[in-house]
């Protein structure tokens, strides 16, 4: 089909809207201090501490999204509904009181923390913390892309396994899984984006101590203040990170769609 | 008996008993809705009906008392039941090979042994070359039969086909029906269809069944030669006249009309008997034959139905086939009465009911 002119004008005014502020960011990169400014210690801890928090977060959303994407997209209850934009509400909530809410849930008074304490487990600004916020705000990720890959799928070769005398388990394991593993992974990387860039409820729960819960992130907000030269160039980092993220989540997308046009 | 389901669903109105003996390979024919996906879904464990009892082999699939009582469910990988749908359903992430091992692998046989079994059931349906292929890289017919290669490693107790050839393009059915009577040959098997060439080819019995009940079953030949429903006959391309005797003739009461029969047909005075006749044999024509031989009808012609290389003619009582040119002639009659005639010899007279008419005669 032909576009109108207009749309394509409104569509690179959006692109343009998108991309400049990267650009903007770009030109004020110092490039002659760009490697010393990355490879500062408070900068390499607080990479470091990143990525490790992010992939345990990711570890995290894998093992409870899958089998919290099943319940939803495979059995029937009451409340289901209900149960599910509950689920899925850390997606919209502003992480500032998702935050506030792991706070009082695990936080020294919270909830569990007096249970937590008697266990001598002290959660509230460690690095555990960090992944619990992280978690928390990337599970909707996981779980809201696999449902819908789910449903998808269906569950006739399902029936089909079953019909074949496999258990619920192996047809868990070899259809089901097997059938949602593109959908599972580009999940997972979306998960692992999001924690990666999680600030404000990390923040709120988990506190800024260099080294145990200081992400990248944080650091970005805290050297912006003293020296902005720094904070830039930790924000290029972040965004080539985002970039490679990205379109390793298109490169994992893509299969499923292949498989999807094989089935029609 | 191998296989005894009795099947209640209230919601639908289903109420339906069905008995497969060792080996015997049982056709379910009916209309659209009548409950026959419903009954293979139920007997595979996908669908819970609110009553009923179903035993294969000695082992209780369920059995679920209308009243109070036990109930008990078997899940579907523990009943010994596959089920072959219309599409193949191929796992597509799995080759060839390894969708055919699947029953096998899942039954707990090591892989090789697996592999072992799944290449014996593929040479058995002439796809052994296949093995290394993706579903992707099949065709309809390719894959229907490594479906029904994979149905049978799992070396089911009960076999249940759903339109098994419904899907597949005119030109492979003929060869993948060949291949199914074949398999089937030595199999307890429950297969739904809606083409009469599946229940003449493939089937030991065919049970009617419609609006939730079994109206009558038999074997192919006597089911769709001597129909005892419209349905049934239409499946088998019959004319078909119920009504009563009275003494040589068939009394019709809707549309009302009285029939010659031979003084020798079956059927007792003032009893329900049935006559059926191919479209084919019957004669259309503005005067009443001549031949005193041929049991002739006035009826109105209600339209003329272009089929093909012939013209059915149809009436409330009788349709006919006739030429093309034929009906040339017969298109200003529309709507006034002309003589259906059938020659002696083409006509089939037998009583209604099943019962009387399981004696061959």
């Amino acid at each position: 089909m032909t576009l109108p002119r207009w749309v394509i004008a409104m569509a690179a005014i959006g692109a343009a809207f998108v991309l400049l502020p990267l650009v903007a960011m770009v030109l004020r990169v110092n490039w002659a201090e760009f490697v010393p400014l990355i490879s500062s210690e408070s900068s390499v801890a607080a990479l470091l501490l990143s990525l490790r928090t992010s992939l345990a977060a990711t570890v995290l959303c894998v093992i409870f999204g899958v089998p919290m994407a099943l319940v939803l997209a495979r059995t029937d209850f009451w409340g289901q509904k209900v149960l599910r934009s509950l689920v899925l509400l850390p997606l919209v909530l502003p992480p500032v009181v998702g935050g506030i809410a792991l706070l009082y849930t695990f936080g020294r008074r919270g909830l569990l923390g007096q249970t937590f304490e008697l266990l001598g487990i002290e959660i509230a600004f460690s690095t555990t913390a960090v992944v619990i916020a992280q978690t928390f705000v990337a599970l909707p990720f996981l779980v809201l892309s696999l449902e819908g890959a789910l449903r998808t799928v269906g569950s006739r070769y399902e029936a089909v396994g079953a019909t074949l005398g496999a258990s619920p388990t192996t047809v868990l394991r070899r259809i089901t899984l097997p059938l949602v593993l593109p959908a599972m992974l580009s999940g997972a990387v979306l998960s692992f984006a999001r924690a990666l860039g999680e600030f404000g409820a990390t923040l709120t729960f988990a506190g800024s101590l260099q080294g145990t819960t200081r992400t990248l992130p944080l650091e970005i907000y805290l050297q912006r203040e003293t020296d902005p030269d720094t904070a830039v160039a930790l924000s290029l980092v972040l965004v080539i990170v985002a970039v490679i993220i990205v379109s390793l989540a298109h490169r994992t997308g893509e299969p499923s769609r292949r498989r999807a046009r094989a089935l029609s | 008996m191998t296989f005894s389901l009795d099947l209640h669903v209230a919601e639908r109105d289903v109420r339906l008993h069905l008995d497969v003996a060792s080996g015997e390979t049982v056709a379910i024919l009916g209309p659209n809705g009548a409950g026959k996906s419903t009954l293979l879904n139920t007997i595979a464990g996908l669908v819970t009906p609110d009553s009923g009892r179903c035993e294969l082999n000695g082992t209780v699939l369920f059995d679920l008392p209308a009243g109070p009582g036990r109930r008990f469910w078997r899940p579907p990988h523990q009943r010994g039941v596959s089920l072959l749908a219309q599409e193949p359903l191929l796992f597509p992430h799995l080759s060839v090979l390894d969708n055919v091992a699947f029953g096998p692998r899942s039954a707990g046989a090591p892989a090789s042994r697996a592999r072992q079994r799944a290449t014996r059931w593929l040479r058995e349906v002439d796809a052994e070359a296949l093995s290394a292929r993706r579903p992707a890289e099949l065709s309809g017919g390719q894959a229907q039969r490594i479906a029904v290669a994979r149905a049978l490693a799992s070396d089911p107790g009960l076999l249940l086909l759903d339109e098994p050839l419904a899907a597949l393009d005119v030109s492979v059915a003929p060869a993948v029906r060949r291949m199914l009577r074949r398999v089937l040959a030595d199999c307890s098997a429950v297969i739904v269809t809606h083409d009469v060439l599946d229940a003449y080819t493939l089937a030991d019995r065919v049970v009617i069944v419609e609006d939730g009940r079994v109206v009558d079953q038999g074997t192919p030949a006597e089911v769709l030669d001597r129909p005892g429903s419209a349905f049934a006959a239409g499946l088998a391309g019959l004319n078909l006249i119920t009504g009563i005797r009275r003494g040589n003739t068939l009394v019709v009461a809707d549309p009302p009309a009285s029939i010659p029969i031979d003084a020798g047909s079956a059927g007792a005075q003032g009893e329900q008997i049935s006559l059926a006749v191919r479209p084919a044999a019957v004669t259309v024509s503005l005067e009443e034959p001549a031949d005193p031989a041929r049991t002739s009808v006035r009826a109105e012609l209600i339209d003329l139905e272009p089929r093909g290389d012939f013209v059915r003619a149809r009436s409330a009582l009788l349709a006919a086939d006739v030429s093309p040119r034929d009906a040339a002639g017969l298109d200003s009659a529309v709507g006034s009465a002309l003589w259906f005639s059938i020659p002696p010899a083409a006509a089939m007279v037998y009583p209604t009911g099943r019962s009387e008419r399981s004696t061959p005669s």
